[in-house]
């Protein structure tokens, strides 16, 4: 089943896009986003479902830190491609709404 | 050295465990010993083993176990009344109608908290606002929602929502929090959806399976 980019799927691919070849763990992106972090994490495994995120656990000691591991995630070499290319098609006006606009003009 | 979460915990596995033994007792001893009695074992067994097992379950901190025991013991009732009536035919309606409401009220009442009313005032459960005010009681109560909701997703799945979920409320400020967890449980039920259905095309999928 195709992704849907709504608009939080927007704002989670633009985040990851800033820099493809960083590493965001939950928390840093939903700060980024604004997006609450229960929503954020159906997106993340979506993404990932569709093979355009990679994600692992952050390797350290919890004890040691004295926290649990992160997950990160970060955009595959396809993923970053795929998503750009998605992020400007849904900037980009559909046909039916450039007709609408179009003929709202002429009726002016 | 044991927490007092994990005390508690011990102490609910031992009172179910006791529970279960008692009902189990009830119902093989009336059933062998007294068969015309055997709709009065099989209604209060069915009724209370599925109280005890779903109490086992429900969110607890302390002040809550007497709430949690009153229900209990309301649905092992209103179970019994409305399953004896079946076998009086004249008066089975008493029972439907007392029994039912109050049924309801039982089940829904355990989602109440505060003295105010689902979704009035200031709310409970998922509507309220933070909840961060209520001490390491609450904290146990809320992960423990999660942990609950996290057993109906497949397996690995569960385990690393809920890990995730715990690397992120750890490092999150406690303002934020509550809003965290609430969005958390708010998204659940399309999660829970979307792994299954995973899931269910992985296992359909010929060929050898990889762990999901």
């Amino acid at each position: 089943m195709a992704l849907r980019l709504t608009v939080q799927v927007q704002l989670v691919v633009q985040a990851l896009l800033r820099d493809p070849a960083r590493e965001i763990y939950g928390l840093e992106l939903s700060e980024e986003t604004g997006l609450q972090p229960g929503t954020a994490y159906p997106i993340l495994l979506r993404l990932e479902h569709e093979g355009w995120v990679a994600s692992r656990w952050e390797d350290i000691d919890p004890r040691a830190e004295k926290r649990p591991a992160r997950r990160y995630y970060r955009l595959t070499a396809g993923g970053a491609v795929q998503a750009g290319a998605a992020l400007a098609a849904a900037r980009r006006p559909n046909g039916m709404a450039l007709r609408r606009l179009a003929g709202e003009s002429c009726t002016a | 050295m044991m927490s007092g979460i994990d005390r508690e915990e011990q102490r609910k596995k031992h009172a179910r465990f006791g529970g279960f033994i008692a009902l189990s007792a009830v119902v093989a001893v009336t059933v062998l010993l007294r068969p015309g009695y055997q709709w009065v074992s099989l209604t209060v067994g069915v009724c209370g083993a599925i109280a005890v097992a779903a109490s086992g379950d429900l969110p607890g901190p302390y002040r809550e176990r007497g709430k949690k025991r009153a229900r209990v013991g309301g649905f092992i009732g209103c179970g019994t009344i409305i399953i004896s009536g079946l076998f009086q035919p004249d008066w089975q309606w008493v029972p439907f109608a007392v029994g039912v409401p109050v049924v309801a009220a039982v089940v829904t009442s355990g989602d109440l908290r505060g003295g105010g009313r689902r979704g009035h005032g200031r709310g409970s459960g998922l509507s309220r606002g933070g909840r961060d005010d209520d001490g390491p009681a609450g904290a146990a109560h809320r992960w423990r929602m999660l942990a609950m909701v996290s057993r109906l997703m497949p397996g690995p799945g569960g385990r690393r929502w809920l890990a995730e979920a715990e690397s992120l409320l750890s490092e999150i400020a406690p303002a934020g929090r509550g809003a965290a967890i609430r969005s958390y449980l708010l998204s659940a039920p399309r999660l829970v959806v979307m792994m299954w259905a995973r899931e269910a095309r992985r296992r359909a999928r010929p060929g050898p399976r990889r762990p999901g």
